[in-house]
């Protein structure tokens, strides 16, 4: 211990001496972010060394979206009550099944083969089926892409849920929306990137790491709003006793103060990233609550989502929510549907009987979606935004046991959709086998649907990267294709 | 949704075959090349090397790292300064920040002579707060919470008893594999001793369902959950390996059968979660015989007071001397009961010693006669340092302890020691320190010592643009990493900072006051309570607060604390605004900084700058720069006067003294340790 009388660490490298500083910052207002944020971009613009010939923040080449919503059913929606239509799997009602290989379910209890509890019609100019589970979306089919030959690789809700958000079945790595804020930056400062709607009702099998950034700078985590709150985001309002000026001048002193400490630490990100993340919240103070206030939305839209029904209330106001943030320049947002797990599952895993359950879930997400898609169509927005519609895994064309009226986790085929900018509309891809059971022509993997998202943002799935622990690492990890056959 | 009658008989059926059908599993060969792993050898022991360049090193430990920065043309950094290094070591070591008295103390000990670091080291380590400090590590890895989880969240009054026993344990510094042998099976191995009762809370302190539901099936899938949680987080704590793979099929990378989780499994499966009381059996037979006699007295004035209850604890207890009947489940699937199997351990970490013999020697030697001994078979195979499984439990240990004081494992995967999890940057350093750990008798807080006073502890964290090209990660250890506080730590700091800790140990854990929409759409069966307000009781350090697992402390939550669900080895360590936000509008926070305001009025006086300099010690354990006094003298007279106009001069200096000091609180100077 040869020191002096101790001194602070943040003067051995500050050659500008904080005064100067601290002066600028106080007298230029909004000069923080920008330094930071250069700090910030530096330190992953290195980490993104290994990736030749890509800006941070700058797609690839021109995108055909700009923004994502993808709602997700939890649970695992069946392909096979909503989008599948298996007139042979009608026929062979009642039989058991043979000659298909393993029984892919959780519980492993095979039963028999099972209709579709619902009736399908051809809806649209596009003739394309759809249960008469979902009659609000039935009305949007031209509009949609559906994807029929999904495989996903856990038969596990929380993996394949993981799987389906980030690439991987183990948890960890950065979800699609952290990717996308890393890969393109925000278009509004004052909001966060990814922003997560979860259901009222709970979390779904994973819970935060389905939005979580991983190995990725923090930053581009999913910030998720508690959507029935007047406070969406927790402490988001300043207490009423502490007037607005105060608080300013509580900033900017806060913010001189640790720009010394993070100039001093010029190789750790999370001092920079902590400055910007002040900022940031400061900002959102005014502009979360201004995003999620749907008291000037008109009745009629109010209407259209279904904000004055008990089934869609919660739900609902999600999905008027996901629009206001969307225009409002949120890269992504993830509008989950579906709870917690548990004695009664509130999602949609229907296990004990499907019909029950998915009617009970279905009310619950079909109007406000149709509506979501509705009112992004009809205000152009469906031009530059993506649209997603996903669920973990599928459910299986047997009943879970003999008798049951349940139907297990079925990974190996399901469906999806998209729709918006850049996809093929009122158009369907890739099929199931004959009764729904494996995939019968054109696998569309999990990696391969993320590289066609990240191709519609202007993204190349290989070239977007992020190394760690020795790896350059993709949300397609080594493997997806682009699927062009549902581009327009 | 429920089935008929008859259904729920056909499932009953399926789920209790009426005869044992023939062993069918084909088991995957553990083989001599599978002990070849690392992690599974024997330890060898391991001479220090000496370094080129010794005049750096002032420990052992030292010259393994020294060395291995040599390979690749690494220089360490120089020396912290005494400041940087009491708040290093108190923040490490006990949670706290130094009092500008002790900081005074200790840094002007530090400047003037190297040997009061050692004092320094044994006076922390001393101190009731280590406990405090080093039991939220272990509970991480335990799961451990105050609440059910799931979807009813029922509260766990008891189960602080646990968390005390961990705290105790440390304190007093238990051998390390005391402290497991009794996580397994304290009361079969001192069943007179409450401590060694309530220590089996390890084992219970997953997420569980009160099973309410008739369905026969449904109660076995949530026991078989249950049962699995218990097997993997004891293989994951305990050993570094991802024993819950090993529930469908043979592990896909470790040599882990499946036939060898269900053997753990069945000594689980002998118990259950329970209140059990915290007495010696002797005393609960005595204390039930009382219980009898009142109940057959009449039931008029005569009877006098029932026997008051004995105190409980959650923990686990054995059904019954026998053990239950336990099967392999083929493929995970608990309807799918082909074989039945006994008790055993993990076969690639068994020499020359059965199950069977570990049982053997319990059953000869128990202590009493209402349980198995298969749990005590268990914690005995667990340490067993020459046939069972303790050179990979002191291995696991030391890197994890390791990895508190340094941020990152000898192993970065600390709670996966199989082939996919990283291999050790220091091997050779691992080997020798794991030696050392055993030669000390498992003594935690000697490895402590050992690492405390290493020059690579001691470090300064300065970036070096050079060495950083060549290690980006830091893999050699060249510099220190700052380390962020945890969220208790943090909360903790606040508090002490303020002057208001309440040191008060142990016992019931506290709820804190949460606000009202953190609570919403939860459907919990014990909910918390709304009028919770600020108290002493809630000022108490962190480590006793109520954690509720379906709901989340803000602050906790906001600063990466783990949720409990499942065993966490390592925290997330994220910067979000929701954190900023907490930081400025947090009711904690902002109450923190008007009772250190307060303090600091008192302390010192009505000058500013005198405030200023007070506060400044009081949380960064420094005097302000001229420029930072500058600065604040400047931001308080604009905050009096702003406030005087707002409030009619109500209060004025210290509302504007506690805006200061929140921003104080906010400082990375205050979130991170250099």
């Amino acid at each position: 211990m040869s020191d002096k009388p101790s001194t602070p660490s943040l003067r051995a490298t500050d050659a500008g001496g904080p005064f100067s500083r601290r002066h600028f910052l106080w007298n230029s207002g909004g000069g923080l972010g920008a330094i930071a944020l250069a700090w910030m971009m530096n330190r992953e613009s290195a980490m993104a060394a290994h990736a030749k010939g890509f800006t941070i923040g700058q797609p690839h080449f021109r995108p055909r979206a700009n923004r994502v919503v993808q709602v997700f059913c939890a649970g695992g929606v069946s392909h096979l009550e909503t989008f599948d239509y298996k007139p042979e799997l009608e026929k062979m009602h009642g039989r058991s099944l043979e000659g298909k290989g393993e029984n892919l379910g959780f519980f492993g209890q095979p039963g028999t083969l099972m209709k579709s509890l619902y009736d399908f019609k051809q809806h649209g100019q596009s003739g394309l089926r759809i249960s008469s589970l979902l009659p609000h979306l039935a009305g949007c089919v031209d509009d949609l892409c559906f994807i029929h030959s999904m495989f996903a690789k856990s038969n596990n809700h929380t993996p394949a849920a993981f799987q389906m958000n980030s690439g991987f079945t183990q948890n960890g790595f950065p979800c699609m929306g952290a990717w996308l804020s890393y890969g393109l930056g925000t278009e509004n400062e004052n909001l966060p990137a990814f922003v997560v709607l979860p259901d009222a009702r709970g979390l779904p099998a994973g819970g935060s790491i389905n939005w979580t950034s991983g190995f990725l700078p923090a930053n581009h985590q999913g910030v998720a709003f508690r959507t029935q709150s007047a406070e969406p985001v927790p402490d988001l309002l300043t207490p009423p006793e502490i007037p607005s000026a105060m608080r300013a001048a509580d900033m900017d002193l806060l913010a001189a103060m640790n720009l010394d400490f993070a100039r001093a630490h010029p190789a750790d990100g999370a001092f920079a990233a902590r400055l910007r993340s002040y900022e940031l919240a400061a900002r959102m103070q005014s502009s979360i609550p201004e995003a999620t206030n749907l008291s000037s939305e008109p009745e009629s839209i109010k209407q259209l989502y279904g904000l004055d029904e008990p089934a869609n209330k919660g739900f609902g106001k999600n999905c008027l929510m996901a629009r206001r943030l969307l225009e409002r320049g949120v890269r992504f947002v993830q509008i989950l549907n579906g709870g917690s797990f548990g004695s009664p599952r509130t999602n949609w895993d229907g296990h004990e009987n499907v019909k029950e359950n998915h009617d009970t879930q279905a009310a619950t997400m079909d109007k406000p979606v149709a509506a979501l898609l509705q009112d992004l169509k009809q205000r152009g927005m469906l031009e530059d935004t993506l649209f997603i519609w996903s669920t973990e895994f599928g459910r299986s064309p047997l009943t879970q046991g003999v008798g049951s009226l349940g139907r297990d986790h079925h990974p190996s085929v399901f469906t999806c959709f998209l729709a918006g900018a850049g996809v093929t509309p009122g158009c369907s891809y890739g099929s199931s086998d004959e009764i729904g059971y494996k995939v019968g022509e054109k696998m569309v993997t999990i990696p391969d649907f993320h590289a066609t998202i990240l191709h519609l943002l202007g993204l190349d799935h290989e070239q977007l990267t992020f190394y760690h622990n020795g790896i350059n690492r993709r949300l397609t990890n080594v493997e997806g294709q682009v699927i062009h056959g549902i581009l327009s | 949704m429920f089935p008929s009658s008859a259904a729920l008989l056909a499932t009953l059926a399926l789920v209790l075959p009426s005869a044992a059908a023939p062993a069918s599993h084909p088991e995957m060969k553990v083989t001599d090349a599978d002990r070849q792993h690392w992690a599974f050898l024997p330890l060898r022991k391991v001479m220090v090397p000496t370094a080129q360049d010794s005049a750096w090193a002032r420990t052992p430990l030292d010259q393994f790292i020294r060395l291995a920065q040599e390979e690749k043309g690494l220089l360490p950094s120089a020396m912290a300064d005494s400041r940087t290094l009491v708040r290093r070591i108190y923040f490490d070591l006990v949670g706290l920040p130094p009092t500008p008295e002790e900081f005074k103390k200790w840094s002007g000990r530090l400047t003037n002579s190297r040997d009061a670091w050692s004092e320094l080291v044994e006076e922390l380590l001393a101190s009731p707060h280590y406990g405090e400090r080093w039991a939220r590590h272990w509970l991480d890895v335990a799961r451990y919470a105050d609440s059910n989880g799931m979807e009813g969240d029922d509260d766990r009054p008891n189960a602080y008893h646990y968390r005390d026993f961990v705290i105790s344990a440390l304190n007093e510094d238990m051998p390390c594999d005391q402290f497991m042998r009794w996580q397994l099976a304290g009361d079969e191995i001192a069943p007179d001793k409450p401590e060694a009762i309530a220590a089996t809370g390890f084992i219970v302190a997953g997420t569980s369902t009160i099973v309410t539901i008739p369905m026969e099936e449904e109660k076995q899938r949530i026991r078989a959950n249950e049962l699995d949680d218990m097997v993997s987080t004891t293989g994951q704590a305990m050993l570094g390996l991802t024993l819950a793979c090993a529930r469908c099929h043979d592990h896909k990378y470790d040599p882990l059968p499946t036939r060898d989780y269900y053997r753990l499994m069945s000594i689980f499966n002998s118990g259950d979660r329970c209140d059990v009381p915290m007495a010696p059996p002797a005393q609960v037979r005595e204390h039930a015989e009382a219980v009898a006699r009142w109940q057959q007295q009449p039931a008029d004035a005569s009877r006098g007071e029932k026997p008051s209850d004995l105190p409980a604890t959650f923990a686990f207890a054995d059904f019954a001397p026998e053990p239950r009947e336990s099967w392999l489940f083929e493929r995970g699937d608990f309807m799918s009961r082909k074989e039945k199997l006994e008790m055993g351990f993990l076969t690639v970490l068994m020499t020359g010693k059965t199950a069977g013999q570990y049982w053997q020697t319990a059953r000869d030697t128990k202590l009493r006669d209402d349980t198995t001994q298969q749990r005590r078979a268990l914690a005995g195979w667990m340490t067993d340092l020459e046939d069972g499984a303790g050179r990979l439990l002191a291995r696991v240990m030391v890197n994890r302890v390791w990895q508190h004081h340094f941020g990152e494992g000898i192993v970065r995967t600390v709670s996966d020691f199989g082939r996919r999890g990283e291999p050790p940057t220091h091997p050779e350093m691992l080997e020798w320190l794991t030696n050392e750990f055993i030669r000390s008798g498992w003594s935690v807080k000697h490895l402590h010592r050992l690492i405390l006073k290493s020059a690579v502890y001691q470090q300064t964290s300065l970036h070096d643009e050079r060495k950083a090209a060549i290690d980006p990660e830091n893999r050699l250890l060249w510099r220190r990493r700052p380390l962020r506080l945890e969220s208790e730590i943090l909360r903790d700091s606040m508090l002490a900072a303020a002057g208001t800790l309440n040191p008060a140990m142990f016992g019931p854990s506290f709820k804190p006051p949460i606000p009202a929409e953190a609570l919403q759409a939860r459907n919990v069966k014990n909910p918390y309570p709304g009028d919770a307000g600020d108290s002493a009781n809630t000022r108490r350090r962190t480590i006793y607060m109520f954690h509720k697992r379906v709901i989340q402390y803000p602050l906790m939550q906001a600063f990466d604390a783990p949720d409990a669900q499942q065993s966490c080895g390592r925290r997330m360590n994220t910067t979000v605004a929701p954190q900023a936000l907490a930081i400025l509008n947090d009711p904690f926070v902002r109450l923190r900084a008007g009772e250190l305001a307060t303090s600091l009025l008192v302390t010192a006086g009505p000058n500013p700058q005198q405030q200023i300099r007070d506060s400044f010690q009081r949380c960064l354990n420094r005097d302000p720069m001229p420029e930072e006094l500058a600065a604040a003298t400047e931001f308080l007279a604009a905050q009096i006067a702003t406030h005087e106009k707002r409030d009619a001069g109500q209060n004025a200096p210290l509302l504007a003294l506690t805006d200061f000091c929140q921003s104080l609180l906010g400082l990375n100077e205050f979130l991170y340790i250099d």
